[in-house]
């Protein structure tokens, strides 16, 4: 009779519920401590505007998601113009302050691809791809011309430079390139600045031995590297262009030359100055 | 106890928290180093090498042949482009002459002082590699030049076929074009592939020339005079080795061949010493020890021409006609033709005189290996030559060559070709010396004098037969004709050219 007593007593016990309470509590507020997640942003073609466009929103959708806690970025690229190489870059440095960025070369990271690695925290690659080609590659413009029925008011007003300019400007883009692989890659660098801006591309294994990249690895270990820098686990990983689905455009780029059936022959469309790497060079420019 | 179940229950409300952020966050990331991007200001623009200023010298400009620009072969660059070379050619009193296809080059190249080809990318016919062959083995200059950016597209083959097409022009000089472009990593003018080069040996080329920049350059391979090279660092792309990469070589004193055309052209030509070079070009291709031959016929001439003429000649009506054509055909390359009194060294001369040769004539004659029958004077005895000291070969020459006492009068007896009757044939006897050429037109008559003369105003020997210094113009009822059969006799074994030191026939 005592023993239902008690029994009895413990079940209708408050103090049983205050200690309950702050439990359960505790169990909410946790549920509000997120889950982390490792975004991966995909570079898979050629750096043109479109390209940055897309990339440059996809790393402030991770900037501005807290429970982003790394980005990896997937490289499969022969990298593409200057300006838009330059413009993901800086914002991927903007966004290493915050999170850690790893690289990840899938089968070509060459000339603004490799570019886009030197601004990432670590860089892994599949053994089978091929890295490097630092260099940059341009066609001069025309010579300069007057015609009668073009008005201008200098000299330069109708092609901005001397002809020559655009050599030195080519080599200016050079020196640059070569300051971000230097930063890069820091002391990791096993070759010296002449050695660098040959534009080699390198296979993986070469490349490692280099200093140019990290490790030759799996996807999963760029993910792993990544939360390991991030200091997560138990994380799960989105693709960022995904969960930006409808705010990008699917537009077909028309970045390259297409042959007749449509197929890209490698060869920007617009005369310029590039970060690129044209596979076929000189086999046949349209 | 309060206190402890306050404890009791801010630790229960925390372990969810804890034990969640645990499972999910190890720690907290910390950039591990202060994150760099380069300093752009920082970077400068290259700029390149300032230029040598070269002195503008006042020249004398003096005529002194035409420049041949090779157009037939498919050639990969405009004239304009080499605008820098050409005023520099012109300023040396060249006229530029172009060899466009189908023409006939041994015609054009006819009184040329030099020929040059830039970029050609269809082959040189055989005949072609002949005629430029002889024109440089008579003291013409050849200038080849072979840019690995200029081939007739950018197809590996096409790059491949202009190399081939240059270097079989150049092979029998033992200069070889690579199939590469020379570049240097460490030490170019604004681009890897725009490398410098230094002279190598002291020639006329390379005079007051220490540094020049080629732009893309071939490397080439040659036994002969390496003038311009890059350093140790300069490397074919070939095979990613060289050092000392020559670029720029000449073969014996006449043939230069060059890897690149960029430095002709405009603005490249400011750049280090290139337009030094360029002048030393232009003053090379100019400068020929030309030897003027019957292949230039009738381009012969570089100076004023005076005519002198023999004793017998009569400036009649017919011959004054013929004379003012040849006036006229010489006025064509801004050359006077003028009666001299007497012979004036600053003229090249066309000698007019009728066989046998008087005295104004014979003079002349000294060194060319022509005997005439009448003649009481000094004709060279044919001598033969070392290959041909053999007792059988002597023996077949001196069996057959007349002696002044057999030669009957109205016979000619000419060296190499043996004897011929002066009435049937007109001649043109060539003599060329450092400094002047001297044409001698010899007939057995006024009337086929002026027939000769009118093969040089109609400018050409075809028809007649041409032996070194010596052509041979048959005349029948028809007029001038060719010789039906060479009188070669010796051809195997007498040496044609005239000795430089003939013995005196002494009577």
């Amino acid at each position: 009779m005592k023993k239902n007593s008690q029994s009895s007593k413990t079940k209708n016990d408050p103090r049983i519920l205050i200690f309950l309470l702050p439990l359960v509590l505790g169990i909410l507020i946790a549920s509000l401590v997120p889950r982390p997640v490792i975004g991966s942003i995909h570079i898979r073609d050629e750096i043109d505007t479109k390209m940055s466009i897309r990339v440059m929103k996809e790393i402030e959708y991770a900037r501005s998601h807290p429970e982003i806690k790394a980005v990896v970025l997937i490289l499969d690229s022969p990298g593409g113009t200057i300006n838009d190489t330059e413009l993901i870059y800086l914002e991927l440095m903007k966004l290493r302050e915050t999170k850690p960025v790893v690289a990840m070369v899938e089968g070509l990271s060459a000339s603004g691809s490799f570019y886009l690695a030197m601004g990432t925290d670590y860089i892994i690659s599949n053994p089978s791809a091929r890295i490097g080609n630092v260099g940059v590659i341009g066609t001069l413009p025309s010579s300069p011309i007057v015609l009668e029925e073009t008005i201008s008011t200098g000299p330069y007003k109708l092609f901005g430079n001397q002809r020559e300019g655009y050599t030195r400007y080519i080599e200016l883009i050079k020196e640059s390139f070569y300051q971000v692989v230097k930063l890069g890659r820091e002391n990791k660098l096993k070759l010296s600045k002449e050695e660098v801006l040959r534009g080699e591309l390198y296979p993986a294994s070469e490349a490692a031995k280099a200093g140019l990249i990290d490790e030759v690895g799996p996807q999963s270990s760029a993910v792993a590297k990544a939360a390991q820098l991030a200091h997560i686990a138990h994380y799960r990983i989105i693709n960022i262009s995904e969960a930006l689905a409808g705010e990008t455009s699917d537009e077909k780029s028309s970045f390259f030359i297409l042959d007749e059936n449509g197929a890209s022959t490698g060869y920007p469309r617009e005369p310029g100055v590039y970060l690129l790497y044209i596979p076929d060079y000189g086999s046949e420019i349209p | 106890m309060k206190a402890k179940n306050l404890l009791i229950m801010v630790g229960l409300f925390l372990i969810p928290i804890i034990a969640r952020t645990v499972w999910y966050y190890q720690g907290i990331y910390i950039p591990s180093k202060q994150l760099q991007t380069p300093d752009f200001l920082s970077l400068e623009i290259p700029q390149p090498t300032l230029s040598t200023s070269v002195a503008s010298n006042a020249r004398e400009i003096k005529k002194t042949g035409s420049v041949v620009l090779d157009l037939a072969h498919a050639n990969q660059y405009q004239i304009t482009e080499i605008e820098m070379l050409i005023d520099e050619l012109k300023d040396r009193g060249a006229e530029i002459v172009t060899f466009d296809e189908g023409e006939d080059l041994n015609s054009t190249l006819k009184g040329a002082a030099a020929f040059i080809s830039i970029a050609p990318t269809m082959d040189f016919s055989g005949d072609e590699i002949q005629q430029i062959q002889t024109f440089a083995a008579r003291g013409g200059r050849l200038l080849v030049i072979a840019d690995p950016t200029r081939s007739s597209s950018e197809y590996a083959i096409s790059r491949a076929q202009s190399v081939k097409v240059v270097n079989t022009l150049l092979e029998p000089y033992h200069i070889i074009f690579r199939n590469d472009y020379a570049y240097n990593v460490y030490d170019h003018e604004g681009n890897f592939r725009n490398v410098y080069l230094e002279p190598l040996d002291k020639n006329e080329l390379t005079e007051n020339v220490e540094r020049v920049v080629f732009y893309a350059s071939r490397s080439i391979s040659s036994y002969e005079t390496n003038l311009l090279a890059g350093d140790a660092n300069t490397l074919s792309s070939l095979t990613d080795t060289g050092g000392d990469l020559c670029m720029v070589a000449l073969a014996g004193n006449n043939v230069l061949a060059i890897g690149d055309l960029t430095f002709l052209t405009s603005p490249y030509y400011q750049v280090a010493d290139n337009y030094q070079l360029i002048k030393n070009i232009g003053q090379f291709l100019m400068s020929g020890e030309r030897q003027v031959t019957f292949d230039d016929f009738p381009n012969l001439f570089t100076k004023p021409i005076g005519i002198l003429s023999g004793e017998r000649i009569v400036l009649d009506q017919d011959l004054l006609a013929q004379i003012n054509a040849v006036k006229e055909l010489y006025a064509k390359q801004d050359l006077t033709v003028e009666f001299l009194e007497a012979d004036d060294e600053d003229y090249d001369l066309i000698i007019l005189g009728l066989i046998p040769p008087d005295q104004t004539i014979h003079k002349y004659l000294d060194g060319l290996a022509i005997q005439f029958g009448s003649q009481a004077g000094n004709t060279p005895t044919p001598q033969p030559t070392a290959a041909e000291t053999s007792a059988a070969a002597t023996e077949s020459i001196t069996a057959q060559i007349p002696t002044q006492a057999t030669l009957r009068a109205g016979q000619i007896y000419i060296t190499g070709l043996g004897e011929v009757s002066q009435s049937d044939f007109g001649f043109f006897l060539l003599k060329s010396t450092s400094n002047r050429t001297m044409l001698l037109l010899l007939a057995d008559n006024q009337g086929d004098l002026v027939e000769l003369l009118s093969i040089v105003r109609y400018g050409s020997l075809k028809g007649c037969y041409v032996e070194n210094a010596i052509a041979l113009c048959e005349k029948n009822n028809s007029g001038w004709k060719p010789t039906p059969t060479p009188y070669v006799v010796f051809e195997e074994t007498l040496e044609l050219t005239p000795t430089s030191s003939p013995p005196p026939i002494t009577e």
